[in-house]
């Protein structure tokens, strides 16, 4: 097991791009952190800087307390798992899973029994002597995973090894990986572009933009006090709804109309002194059709009157889709660029669409206006400049 | 009761779907056309195993099926150094080329293949330029250049030039496989704790195998067939190859044409090729799959 840090680790290309930028990190023993945001972020070339697959062009990378910057892959007791398992076609599952133990002279009945220890834990018992190419999409992601354990590595690092796995199979090898880490104990490093991975997985969740860290932190407290507008965006689903607005006096003048704040954030607002412009986003589940809220709620909020045009039932909730005017001048800019990035770009048209998730038993229909319930408090206001959230 | 199929009326409505049935005049068109292609590609052979299993004096009969059979073309050839000695220059030469030229290509194919560095592109093209090289117009100055440096009339004369005219096929050919060969698995190895020497021994050799076998078959038949540097750049039997070897058989009396000889020694040249390409035959058709297998 180890402790890894990384320190001021840049990652410069010949051609002057830089892919990861002054990346500060420090990740505990044992702990189970995930890489996240959106492809070409930085995020695997931040994981192949760290199994030493690639060179670090600038800071240290130390594990328990050395910097291992020089180091050869294999010499700094890594694992790792590949998006395509990469596992060797030639071998059978049992080789594949021996290779690494092989390579390091490991005694060969100390051998056999790690591999069968291993795929007694991954239910690859029965197929240690087939080959790749005969095993499902799943059983080759469990070989590879096996191949990792046996090691018993200092530490796991996994490139997005669920992308290439359906759906159903991709929650269960979720719940599978989870309960592996928590039972192996053994510092595990995850990239996924795929936001509901990292929230399910992580212990901590770090999320990178064009190679630069957003921020670091629990899944939860990214989730409910996003950094920045991009983290706001890329974490959740569906995705916060934006909409530059106008703050003055307490309130907030939005296209939707003049909501009052909660005093306590205004206080907050005022000392960052904040006015002016400001880019406003809310959490479709911060909404409820206003006929189901409890009056004593109902005053924390505040009511809009809006006509959906499409309404999704799960059975569990439902979502409504209403029309907003689009965005213009500076803050329409950066609500673009970040929806461009975050993969929530709006269709082309003068007006952009919001998402609420009301309750099942909402009474409202297609193409006809109902009142909207919103929670001022659960708002987030972003700076219109440098996306950074405000008044937190 | 139309609802409800028998179950004979099933098979047979399977049957039809898996294989239509071919209509009769189809099946005797494609029937015609294979025998022609078939008769067209081996007349030239049979002619030719004929010719060597007639006896001397009925070779100009002009039937195409030797009425005596004989082994007197293969036991003349044998008992001379005129044909012994050549084919075993052949062996020699055409094995020593390949292995070489194989093990090179295949270092120089996985640099090429995984590597980047300044004049790659330089590299490539150049060896291509010499693989379009007409050979004829080298045979001069290779003849100029191997006397005077001792070469002409010795394996390494024959070996060294086939080197260079089979290294850039072979090249070419081997790098396409191990182009084929996801990165992915070369990551893995390393991480997994394989030294370079690990990677390429353990991982991608094995892999490229079916590419290699191909073109080690396509480089040594290159240098079994090979007659135009052979013949120039040879004198004697101490390193001229068979197909040269050929050129200068005589007959019984120098009145008689010994195409009997020839034949025979044609069809002796002839069997190890076919050896050759029965063994790799597998490998050479998983090469050409090879690409379906995913890491």
């Amino acid at each position: 097991m180890a402790n890894i840090s990384l320190e001021h680790v840049t990652k410069r290309y010949p051609d002057g791009t830089e892919a990861v930028r002054d990346l500060n990190l420090n990740i505990a023993d044992g702990e189970f952190i995930v890489f996240v945001g959106p492809s070409g972020c930085g995020k695997s070339t931040a994981l192949n800087m760290i199994a030493g697959l690639e060179d670090i062009s600038d800071g240290d990378l130390v594990m328990n307390g050395k910097v291992v910057n020089q180091l050869s892959p294999k010499d700094r007791d890594i694992a790792m798992v590949f998006q395509t398992y990469a596992l060797y076609p030639h071998m059978t599952v049992g080789q594949n899973m021996a290779f690494p133990l092989k390579i390091a002279h490991v005694a060969q009945d100390e051998v056999d029994r790690r591999v069968k220890e291993a795929a007694e834990l991954l239910e690859l018992t029965e197929h240690l002597d087939r080959k790749p190419a005969n095993l499902s999409g799943g059983q080759r992601q469990r070989v590879a995973m096996g191949r990792a354990i046996v090691r018993d590595p200092q530490a796991f690092l996994m490139d997005e090894p669920l992308s290439n796995l359906d759906a159903k199979l991709r929650v269960q090898m979720r719940t599978m990986i989870s309960r592996l880490q928590q039972r192996l104990e053994v510092t595990t490093i995850y990239v996924t572009h795929d936001q509901t991975e990292a929230m399910t997985l992580g212990d901590r969740i770090m999320v990178l933009r064009l190679g630069v860290m957003q921020q670091v932190g629990a899944p939860q407290q990214l989730y409910d006090n996003p950094a920045n507008l991009f983290v706001a965006g890329f974490i959740g689903s569906p995705s916060m709804n934006f909409m530059p607005g106008q703050l003055s006096d307490g309130s907030l003048k939005w296209p939707l109309g003049v909501v009052p704040l909660p005093p306590e954030r205004v206080r907050r607002l005022r000392d960052e002194k904040v006015a002016g412009d400001v880019v406003v986003g809310i959490r479709p589940e911060d909404f409820e059709d206003a006929a189901l809220v409890e009056s004593a709620k109902r005053d924390q909020g505040s009511v809009i009157t809006v006509k959906p045009d499409v309404l999704e039932s799960l059975g569990s909730e439902v979502f409504a889709y209403f029309p907003v005017p689009k965005a213009t001048g500076t803050q329409a800019a950066e609500l673009q660029r970040v929806a461009e990035e975050v993969g929530t770009g709006d269709a082309p048209g003068s007006e952009s669409t919001f998402v609420a998730r009301l309750s099942p038993a909402t009474r409202a229909h297609e193409g006809v206006p109902f009142d909207l319930w919103l929670d001022t408090h659960k708002l987030h206001l972003f700076d219109t400049q440098n996306g950074n959230a405000l008044g937190r | 009761m139309t609802a409800v199929a028998t179950p004979a009326a099933r098979t047979a409505a399977r049957t039809r779907t898996a294989r239509p049935p071919m209509p009769a005049g189809r099946k005797i068109s494609w029937g015609v056309t294979n025998a022609v292609t078939i008769a067209w590609t081996l007349f030239p052979i049979w002619w030719l195993i004929a010719l060597a299993f007639k006896a001397p004096a009925t070779l100009t009969d002009g039937s195409f099926w030797p009425n005596q059979w004989s082994w007197s073309n293969f036991s003349g050839i044998f008992h001379t150094s005129e044909f012994v000695r050549p084919l075993l220059n052949s062996i020699g030469i055409g094995l020593i080329s390949t292995v070489i030229s194989v093990v090179l290509a295949t270092m120089a194919a996985y640099a090429i293949a995984r590597l980047n560095f300044p004049g790659k592109g330089l590299l490539i093209g150049v060896s291509l330029l010499i693989a379009m090289f007409p050979l004829i117009s080298l045979v001069n100055p290779l003849f100029g250049i191997e006397r005077s440096l001792g070469l002409f009339d010795t394996w390494p004369g024959l070996i060294i030039p086939y080197l260079a005219f089979s290294l850039p096929l072979a090249i070419y050919t081997l790098s396409a496989f191990f182009r084929e060969i996801p990165w992915d698995l070369e990551k893995a190895a390393k991480v997994d704790g394989a030294s370079q020497r690990q990677i390429f021994t353990k991982v991608i050799a094995p892999l490229a195998l079916p590419g290699i076998a191909t073109t080690s078959i396509l480089v040594f038949m290159f240098c079994w067939n090979e007659f135009l540097l052979a013949i120039s750049l040879t004198s004697t039997n101490a390193a001229r190859t068979a197909p040269a070897a050929m050129g200068f058989f005589t007959g019984v009396s120098q009145f008689t044409f010994p195409i009997g000889s020839i034949a025979a020694a044609a069809v002796i040249i002839t069997i190890p090729i076919v050896i050759f390409v029965m063994i790799f035959q597998r490998r050479i058709v998983a090469g050409l799959t090879a690409g379906a297998v995913k890491g």
